[in-house]
């Protein structure tokens, strides 16, 4: 059973962390800058964009970390994948509003955001304290 | 392209996408109550998780039905009412969507709550194992909804604002209604 228990929590890590990832950009892209799109915003709101989308993915895997129980790559691979698999539908479904390599740039730097949320995930998680030596 | 066809062509997007996300929803409603048997048939000790699993379930099912027996109906009338008058199309399409999208939040906000109330219980409540079982059933539909519903959500914004950017132009190249062509 703590097998299927783990497998669980790390299905809730992705689902919780990629909902947590697209809350935050919806949140930043929507509320924040006010509607982010290639073809009407400016250079510097794009920038702020991808910054806030990079913070975004970097919070969303942590957290996939945090609930999966420190099961850190396997959450950020899943998320990953995810991620690409939701940009080639919308590259490939004419859904995207900017050029290929504008939204590929987008992917990868979430990708680059979730990988590096794992890796901050295990530096700075809470261990527990090492025994007294005797 | 024709704004009145471009109008066209949103309708069919955005309602297959709709249709899809509903057979979505039912696949989903279909595979938690499944799980939820499965887990009291065998006895297992997470068959805590089957209340919140089968709750939302039935939700999933009932949004994912209704949503998928009205659509074909809904972008057929709306084809319809754009054939003949595109502005009155509009008129009654943007209120219709505002209030979706007003919807859209309201479900955002109770499935973030319920999502942490499910995280919560899935780090407080780990000694008490049906608690626990069903803090992970909550959390875990919870989430699924909240990705559908941004992601639905974000589609009903792309689609009003092609309406609305469509009706406008309708207006300014003077398309309002077929008989302005006669």
């Amino acid at each position: 059973m703590p097998k299927a228990i783990a497998v669980l929590r790390i299905l809730v890590g992705i689902v919780a962390g990629y909902a947590l990832l697209g809350l935050l950009i919806t949140l930043v892209f929507e509320n924040g800058l006010g509607g982010v799109s290639y073809a009407e915003s400016s250079a510097g709101v794009l920038l702020l964009a991808g910054f806030c989308g990079f913070a975004s993915a970097v919070t969303g895997s942590m957290a996939a970390a945090l609930i999966s129980g420190g099961r850190r790559w396997i959450t950020a691979t899943v998320m990953s994948l995810l991620v690409m698999a939701e940009t080639t539908w919308l590259v490939t479904s004419g859904r995207a509003d900017g050029p290929v390599w504008f939204d590929a740039l987008g992917a990868l730097s979430l990708i680059a955001g979730i990988q590096l949320g794992a890796f901050l995930y295990g530096r700075f998680r809470p261990r527990p304290e090492p025994a007294p030596a005797l | 392209m024709d704004p009145v066809n471009e109008m066209h062509a949103a309708v069919i997007t955005y309602f297959a996408a709709e249709k899809k996300e509903s057979l979505l929803f039912l696949m989903t409603g279909g595979a938690a109550i499944a799980a939820s048997l499965w887990f009291w048939i065998t006895g297992s000790p997470l068959r805590g998780m089957g209340w919140p699993l089968v709750a939302v379930a039935l939700i999933q099912l009932v949004v994912g039905w209704t949503v998928y027996s009205r659509t074909d109906r809904q972008a057929r009338d709306l084809h319809t009412l754009l054939a003949k008058d595109p502005t009155s199309c509009v008129r009654a399409e943007v209120p219709r969507m505002e209030t979706v999208q007003k919807n859209f939040r309201i479900y955002k906000a109770i499935e973030i709550v319920l999502l942490a109330a499910g995280l919560a219980g899935m780090f407080f409540l780990r000694d008490r194992q049906a608690l626990y079982a069903a803090s992970l059933g909550l959390a875990l539909q919870a989430g699924l909804m909240l990705v559908f519903d941004l992601v639905a959500e974000r589609r009903a914004d792309v689609y009003v604002e092609q309406i609305r950017r469509l009706g406008w132009r309708c207006r300014v190249v003077g398309a309002s209604s077929p008989r302005d062509n006669i």
